[in-house]
């Protein structure tokens, strides 16, 4: 074994009792509401670094919060008022928050109460499933952030808002057509942005994307009359059997499609790439 | 008579009993809430929960059916219910055990799930305060199970419907009888308020207008003297620091700004314009690489930071050259002052470049007659602040941050031996 091995086993051991130690001092919280005929659910989510999950609680719930956090830097949040959920981690005041120290935080929503969505992500890995959930609006904004975004089974609720703001991050939106969403709004930064509209569609959508600098992947079904308008000269675009016609580019089946959207895109610089999927209907894996 | 009546918790087959017929008595709860999975809200036995562990804290707080709620906290070695102590435990020993387990089960369990838990959770034995945790929750949680059954049973779904109805007919009733009554003095009242408000702010505009202009302009003058004494106090200072810290470097910067000022100047303006495309480029190129996105969250922050470090550094360099010109210059008239360091180049030099502004502040408390001349004073000033800037990032960037110093042309060499100033060499 040579010397710099035993040098780095020797730190090794060192190290593990210390961040043992550090993790011990963790404080885990958890709160939790019953479902009580409650007419709206409006949940503003701000986080800053670490971890999020965002999922459906069983029947019966309203909502169930699990955090993570070390208490020397991190103050957690999780007010309920008259329909009104606040959870999140704040930093404290003074105190220097390394990442591999950020907390975690977990939020189960009901199925049952209507759910107007706000999420704040900061320097976060982000998960969101909201499949079978009643979404009414959903806003969410990301920094520096990877973000997961999920619609797994349809939304029964018409969803009015979907608005997405993307920071220098990597995000990837999946079963859009699940969303049950009549508008969608995207405003990214930079990096690289994956919309997936697989699902089962129950309105036509319309798409307002306007990405800054980066990378914009869409995919639609195959069966989806698809019309994009492209504005933007220096943003290249792969237009994958779209026909110019006009204003825009149209997929072939745009006038006997039962389903349409409609993509307006302003890129300034970068790529934005169409890819036909087969359809996949209801539940996504 | 009646006490005796009761099971006694120590007695083991009362305890092991009674957990049992309250699990039973939930799980019946929560089938009969499936069926009624119509209806809009079903009877819950726990409305809320809170759970909190830590290395000092295993805390449960439980908002119960009928209105009931139960704190429960093992805290720095006491055992609390609803803020009353009722014994203590140590760190480690078996309560603690047994409690922390059940929340950390309680952390994952859903709201179904939960009360069953808590019924079914045993007290370590020989341990009194667990005993009376185990028996206070599981009569809480029988209570709460009779309150929710009662709600269930007075509240069928056509019921509620009903009443709710009912009050937002009367909610309804109220606000309109509030419009008729007061709504309309109200919405005067106000509106009385706001016409104030909006009076009192004229009256003070035009107080102030009113005031002497003389005054006005002195007091403006003033002021801008003070902003401009604020800057010049903070550019000093960072120029001690730098001195202190890096005077070898300063000096590289402003030995380059004296020594090559038009080759400087031409590449510190050349910068000046290619540093926004620089940093688009240098972000479009990270951005669009999946490899480069980490790199990106450095560059964004580092890029701008380090081109202001350069700025002022640069401004600074330029500074300490032209104190030291102003220096030599008058000691070639006399030799009043022997003493020059870098230190008192960078006060004199910061004080050279903002004197135009000082200047155009002071000719501005003179009046409005003298406007023309405070305006090419100012032009002036900004003038000499933008060549100053472009030249000292321009001898920043030949130099190598200082490092690799702009030496002087033999022509530039002193004829003489004897230096014109006598610096001090430890500064």
């Amino acid at each position: 074994m040579s010397r710099r091995t035993i040098s780095l086993a020797s730190l090794a051991l060192l190290l593990v009792p210390a961040s043992l130690a550090a993790q011990e001092d963790w404080r885990s919280v958890s709160t939790s509401r019953s479902y009580q005929g409650e007419e709206e659910l409006r949940v503003d989510v701000r986080f800053g670094a670490g971890r999020l999950d965002i999922k459906p609680g069983p029947a019966g719930s309203l909502y169930k919060a699990t955090l993570h956090y070390d208490p020397r830097g991190f103050r957690p949040v999780t007010e309920y008022h008259e329909g009104r959920l606040r959870v999140g981690l704040e930093t404290e005041r003074g105190t220097r928050v390394r990442t591999n120290k950020a907390g975690e935080v977990a939020l189960a929503l009901g199925p049952e109460v209507p759910i107007t969505l706000d999420l704040e992500i900061g320097a976060a890995e982000a998960d969101v499933e909201l499949g079978g959930l009643r979404i009414r609006r959903v806003e969410v904004s990301t920094g520096a952030s990877q973000t997961s975004l999920r619609f797994s089974r349809p939304n029964p609720e018409p969803l009015s808002v979907l608005q997405i703001e993307v920071g220098a991050a990597a995000f990837r939106a999946e079963g859009l057509g699940n969303a049950n969403a009549e508008r969608l709004s995207v405003d990214g930064g930079l990096g690289e942005v994956i919309l997936d509209f697989s699902g089962e569609w129950q309105r036509d959508m319309t798409a307002d994307i306007d990405m800054g600098l980066g990378a914009l992947k869409l995919r639609v079904p195959e069966g989806i009359g698809v019309h994009v308008v492209k504005d933007g000269l220096l943003a290249t675009f792969d237009s994958q059997g779209l026909i110019k016609r006009g204003d825009g580019y149209y997929s072939p089946d745009w006038d006997r499609a039962s389903r349409r959207l409609t993509i307006r895109v302003d890129a300034a610089l970068g790529s934005i790439d169409l890819q036909w999927v087969k359809p996949v209907t209801a539940s996504l894996p | 008579m009646c006490r005796s009546m009761r099971p006694s918790w120590s007695d083991p087959l009362a305890r092991r009993t009674a957990p049992l017929l309250l699990a039973v008595l939930l799980a019946s709860g929560a089938i009969a809430s499936d069926a009624r999975a119509q209806a809009p809200a079903r009877e819950a036995v726990i409305l809320s929960s809170q759970v909190s562990l830590s290395r000092d804290e295993a805390f449960l707080f439980l908002e119960l059916a009928g209105g009931e709620t139960l704190a429960i906290a093992l805290r720095d070695g006491r055992v609390h219910v609803n803020d009353e102590e009722v014994g203590r435990y140590r760190r480690g020993d078996p309560l603690d055990v047994a409690w922390r387990d059940l929340l950390e089960d309680a952390l994952d369990a859903s709201d179904d799930q939960l009360p069953a838990l808590l019924v079914e959770w045993s007290a370590p034995s020989g341990s009194e305060p667990g005993l009376r945790l185990d028996r206070t929750l599981e009569e809480a949680l029988g209570r709460a199970v009779a309150a929710a059954r009662r709600m269930a049973a007075s509240s069928p779904a056509g019921e509620t419907e009903a009443a709710l109805r009912a009050r937002i007919a009367e909610l309804e009733r109220t606000v309109q009888e509030l419009r008729r009554r007061g709504g309309e003095g109200r919405s005067w009242g106000i509106r009385y308020e706001i016409d104030d408000d909006v009076l009192r702010d004229l009256a003070r505009d035009a107080g102030r207008r009113a005031a002497p202009g003389f005054l006005r302009r002195v007091g403006s003058g003033i002021s801008n003297l003070l902003s401009l004494l604020l800057t010049y106090g903070v550019l000093v200072a960072l120029g001690f620091a730098i001195v202190f810290f890096g005077r070898r470097y300063l000096e590289g910067v402003a030995d380059t700004a004296r020594h090559a000022t038009l080759r400087s100047g031409i590449v510190g303006l050349a910068a000046l314009f290619l540093v926004i495309p620089i940093f688009l480029v240098g972000t479009l190129v990270l951005a669009i690489s999946i490899v480069g996105i980490p790199a990106l969250l450095v560059w964004l922050p580092v890029f701008p930071a380090a081109t202001v470090a350069a700025l002022v550094f640069g401004y600074l360099g330029v500074a300490h050259a032209s104190g030291e010109a102003l220096a030599e210059r008058r000691f070639a008239g006399g030799d009043w002052f022997k003493r020059a360091n870098s230190y008192y180049y960078v006060m004199t030099g910061v004080g050279l470049l903002l004197a135009l502004y000082a200047a155009s502040f002071v000719v501005e408390m003179a009046g409005p007659w003298l406007e023309l001349v405070r305006g090419l004073l100012m032009f002036l000033a900004v003038m000499l602040t933008i060549a100053a800037t472009a030249i000292g990032l321009g001898a920043v960037l030949i130099s190598r941050a200082g490092t690799r110093p702009v030496a002087p042309s033999p022509l530039e060499e002193p004829t003489s031996t004897t230096p014109p100033i006598e610096e001090e060499g430890d500064v």
